[in-house]
């Protein structure tokens, strides 16, 4: 981390002086407390602001009219320019990716007939900023990049998904539960005659909003499924955050508006 | 078909009816309502197609704006016609006739541009493409621009313009390259018998992984295809996105070849067939 931050200090030699002295408070600051990014943040012109989030650091620049976004990672240094309005303000926000995402299971797992299984999936989360009044989205960053993978019952019916680098896993303590990643309970009951061999799940993050809780811990809503049959699969969103958060907070909204018809998107389902 | 001669008193007391005592305000008047129909006929084609591209395919789109083109042309002639006191009902009479007529005598003549015209209207009810499809028709491999009624226009990669009749595309194979989200790339590489299969296999997952075109699911796969005269020959298949497959298609056969030279393993040379004597 440490190497990488001393290359960054040797470019941009015009803004060296301001940049390698703001790395060095971030990376002075380097504890495991989690400390909550987002919010509204103001920028004045021909300043800067670094964000440590995770790995990365999020170098937002304001001139006339002008942002400039710069994400630092190993080795990455893509810069965008934006023309913007006369506000300074600037908003980030973690949302969710804007596919579904395909978690496998640590191991395969049976859910016998009347039976509940609850599992978790963490999310890496993206980072949306937002600038002007109203605000409008300047861009959105990854925190984590996740391979692209399908998701259906043959290549010719299904979805492109992002594939979960993390397994999910019925133990919460199992998962990154940093400040960029999401967590997403998942309850999956079994109402058919026939044992579910569950191997895999795909989560529709498109249809969640991101909450935050007391410790800055980030949750979407709930999911419930339950099987029917072999055919038929009823999938619930539970609206609002996990009942056992205390004081939770709606950090970003759903991308697509929750309406009836979230079927097949448990379909990576294996019956025994 | 019966066709009845053409009643030439109707034809002649008509047209002394238009142009015996030249009414030059009637003429002018009549183009003014032509110029003034065709302007609201273009102006209510952009508004269709606006629309229409919003609910329908391209190629729909394409359809009801040619469509609406033909109707407006159509009321652009016989409104003024009417609305200026002529009897348009005589002239589309004689109109009628004066068609069998032509009909009947390029019937032998058009019998191609019917079969493409039926062929297109096939072609329009099936959908087996779209405007913006790749496809790949008689070797001809393009980007599908327009679906009209007689023929199909594709543009090739090198910019060329290929017209293709319908009744030949209603006749022969074509693939659609565009029509499934994902499509599989296959790399054919041949081996020496001397290599360790499961090690090559190994090495080729592992770059299809490091990939970031590469889908993860469906899986990469390695199929033996058979023991070749001087070698053995693979198939590596990988998955990607379809707008996705050309740059894969490139670039991963370089990540092979480099992958496979720093594990020193060498892709063995075909031997070359000396000409006869």
């Amino acid at each position: 981390m440490r190497s990488w931050l001393q290359r960054v200090k040797n470019l941009l030699p015009i803004r060296r002086k301001k940049m390698a002295s703001r790395l060095a408070e971030i990376t002075d600051d380097l504890t495991d407390e989690q400390i909550a990014w987002w919010g509204t943040f103001s920028v004045e012109e021909e300043q800067s602001r670094f964000f440590k989030i995770g790995n990365m650091v999020l170098c937002l620049d304001r001139y006339n009219h002008e942002w400039h976004i710069t994400t630092y990672r190993e080795g990455e240094q893509p810069l965008k320019t934006f023309a913007a309005q006369a506000s300074n303000e600037i908003i980030l926000k973690p949302t969710l990716p804007n596919r579904s995402l395909l978690s496998r299971l640590d191991r395969a797992f049976y859910v016998p007939t009347g039976e509940t299984l609850l599992l978790y999936t963490s999310t890496p989360v993206w980072i949306r900023i937002e600038a002007g009044n109203p605000p409008i989205i300047l861009d959105e960053v990854t925190t984590e990049t996740l391979p692209d993978t399908w998701s259906g019952k043959n290549t010719l019916e299904g979805e492109l998904c992002y594939a979960n680098k993390t397994l999910c896993s019925p133990r919460l303590e199992d998962l990154p539960r940093d400040i960029t990643h999401v967590i997403t309970p998942v309850s999956i009951e079994n109402r058919s005659k026939e044992t579910l061999l569950l191997q895999e799940l795909k989560v529709p993050l498109p249809y969640l909003c991101v909450y935050s809780d007391l410790q800055n811990h980030l949750w979407t809503e709930p999911l419930n499924l339950y099987q029917e049959d072999l055919s038929h699969i009823e999938i619930s969103v539970i609206k609002g955050p996990p009942q056992s958060l205390k004081v939770p907070q709606l950090i970003s909204p759903a991308r697509i508006g929750l309406k009836s018809g979230l079927k097949d998107l448990f379909s990576p389902f294996t019956w025994k | 078909m019966s066709i009845s001669l053409p009643d030439v008193t109707t034809l002649y007391k008509n047209s002394s009816e238009l142009f015996n005592g030249f009414d030059l305000l009637l003429v002018l008047r009549i183009i003014s309502y032509f110029a003034l129909g065709i302007a609201l006929t273009f102006y209510i084609c952009r508004l269709v197609g606006n629309i229409s591209e919003k609910h329908t395919s391209a190629h729909h789109s394409q359809l009801l704006r040619r469509l609406t083109f033909y109707i407006g042309v159509i009321l652009s002639i016989l409104l003024p016609l009417r609305a200026s006191g002529i009897d348009v009902t005589a002239l589309l009479g004689a109109a009628g006739i004066v068609a069998a007529i032509i009909t009947t005598s390029v019937a032998f003549a058009a019998q191609t541009s019917i079969s493409n015209f039926l062929s297109g209207v096939f072609l329009i009810a099936e959908k087996p493409f779209e405007v913006g499809d790749y496809v790949t028709i008689n070797n001809t491999l393009g980007e599908v621009l327009s679906i009209d009624l007689l023929s199909v226009k594709i543009r090739t990669k090198d910019n060329i313009l290929v017209r293709i009749p319908n009744e030949v595309l209603l006749k022969s194979q074509f693939n659609n390259t565009t029509r499934f989200p994902i499509r599989r790339c296959d790399v054919k590489l041949r081996v020496a018998f001397t290599e360790d299969l499961q090690k090559i296999k190994r090495i080729l997952i592992e770059v299809a992984k490091q990939n970031p075109l590469c889908l993860v699911t469906p899986l990469p796969e390695l199929t033996f295809l058979e023991f070749g005269d001087s070698a053995i020959a693979l198939q590596f298949s990988v998955w990607t996105k379809q707008s996705s497959f050309t740059s894969l298609q490139t670039n991963i056969q370089m990540e092979i070849q480099a992958a496979l030279n720093l594990h020193d393993i060498k892709l063995p040379i075909a031997p070359s067939i000396p000409a006869p004597s």
